[in-house]
């Protein structure tokens, strides 16, 4: 056996931590241990071709890649799957015209934090944190009913998001119609009428999001 | 048994072979030294321990948990040793090369 250098050597923490998120429970200890064991043989070594941390990077990454799809599959294909819905929005909204047509923060102010306060209103501050630990962290010990609250919150909150849209996109109409007169009506209705529309997309656009997520916890937990 | 199971994959082969070499001292860091000093093969510990639990679960390697020692930052070990069934698909697998071995002659044209 190689001597083992007299400080003891630290392998990289960040890798060390991705891989023993991936790895499943009941190997977890064994490999984590195998491969420190090895950097320990390699730090204490001279004249080496590789570096001991960018070895243990290298491995960490590869067992990683091996065991994701295996042990975070559902967690992997929800990211993919938000990803995909994003890049078709963002690409949607650039055919459209600009970007900025499409950003208009009074509008998501009126949406999203009131849909997220009715949200915890509805259930609790705990729910909402938990619904994104749900959506993002495979578990295995997780009670039912963290899982209803987790439920509840996703289903409140998308569902008054798309009637907040509603709403205020009501609210827009009757402003517009209160204010613009006929003179003017041809140059000012096209871009009232686009940004009283905003709130609606967003309110559906959390729906979406929220659903996935809803449908995710279940598939998973139930 | 199926067909599958029968029959082993080139490095599962592999895989139990270096776990009789090193008998009692069969383990992951052990293992993957082995496989790098021996044939030159550099294997993710993460690939190895998948073919290890697949082995594990045809039933031809048996494992047992062994000490934690400072040198692994006070892991334990996972032991392997095969089984009767693994040795078993070895001397199968090995009768089936050499028979397909027999009268094949290699021409090396370089």
């Amino acid at each position: 056996m190689s001597k083992l250098p007299n400080n003891i050597p630290t392998p990289p923490i960040i890798a060390e931590k991705i891989l023993a998120w991936v790895l499943p429970a009941d190997i977890r200890e064994q490999l984590l241990g195998d491969l420190y064991e090895e950097f320990c043989q390699m730090c204490g070594q001279e004249n080496l071709k590789l570096d001991p941390k960018r070895w243990f990077w290298r491995q960490c990454i590869r067992s990683a890649l091996f065991y994701m799809w295996k042990q975070k599959g559902g967690l992997m294909a929800f990211i993919i799957s938000i990803f995909i819905f994003l890049a078709v929005t963002l690409m949607g909204m650039i055919l459209g015209g600009r970007l900025e047509m499409f950003i208009d923060w009074p509008s998501l102010i009126l949406v999203i934090p009131p849909a997220l306060a009715f949200g915890i209103a509805a259930s609790s501050v705990d729910a909402y944190k938990n619904s994104i630990r749900l959506s993002f962290v495979d578990q295995q010990d997780v009670q039912e009913k963290e899982v209803l609250g987790a439920c509840q919150f996703l289903r409140v909150t998308g569902n008054t998001a798309v009637l907040l849209g509603v709403f205020t996109t009501f609210i827009g109409w009757v402003a517009m119609a209160s204010n613009i007169d006929a003179a003017e009506f041809s140059g000012v209705f096209g871009p009232a009428f686009a940004v009283s529309v905003l709130t609606l997309m967003y309110g559906i656009m959390m729906k979406i999001l929220c659903y996935t997520a809803e449908q995710k916890i279940q598939f998973r937990y139930s | 048994m199926s067909n599958k199971e029968k029959y082993l994959g080139e490095f599962e082969h592999i895989l139990l072979l270096a776990l009789l070499k090193l008998d009692k001292q069969a383990y992951g860091t052990k293992i993957r030294q082995l496989l790098q000093q021996t044939i030159e093969r550099d294997v993710a510990i993460g690939a190895l321990y998948a073919t290890l639990e697949r082995l594990e679960k045809k039933g031809l390697i048996k494992s047992s948990l062994g000490e934690s020692t400072p040198e692994r930052g006070g892991r334990a070990k996972r032991y392997f040793r095969v089984s009767a069934k693994g040795k078993q698909a070895l001397t199968r697998s090995r009768s089936a090369i050499d028979k397909m071995w027999q009268g094949v002659t290699l021409r090396c044209l370089s």
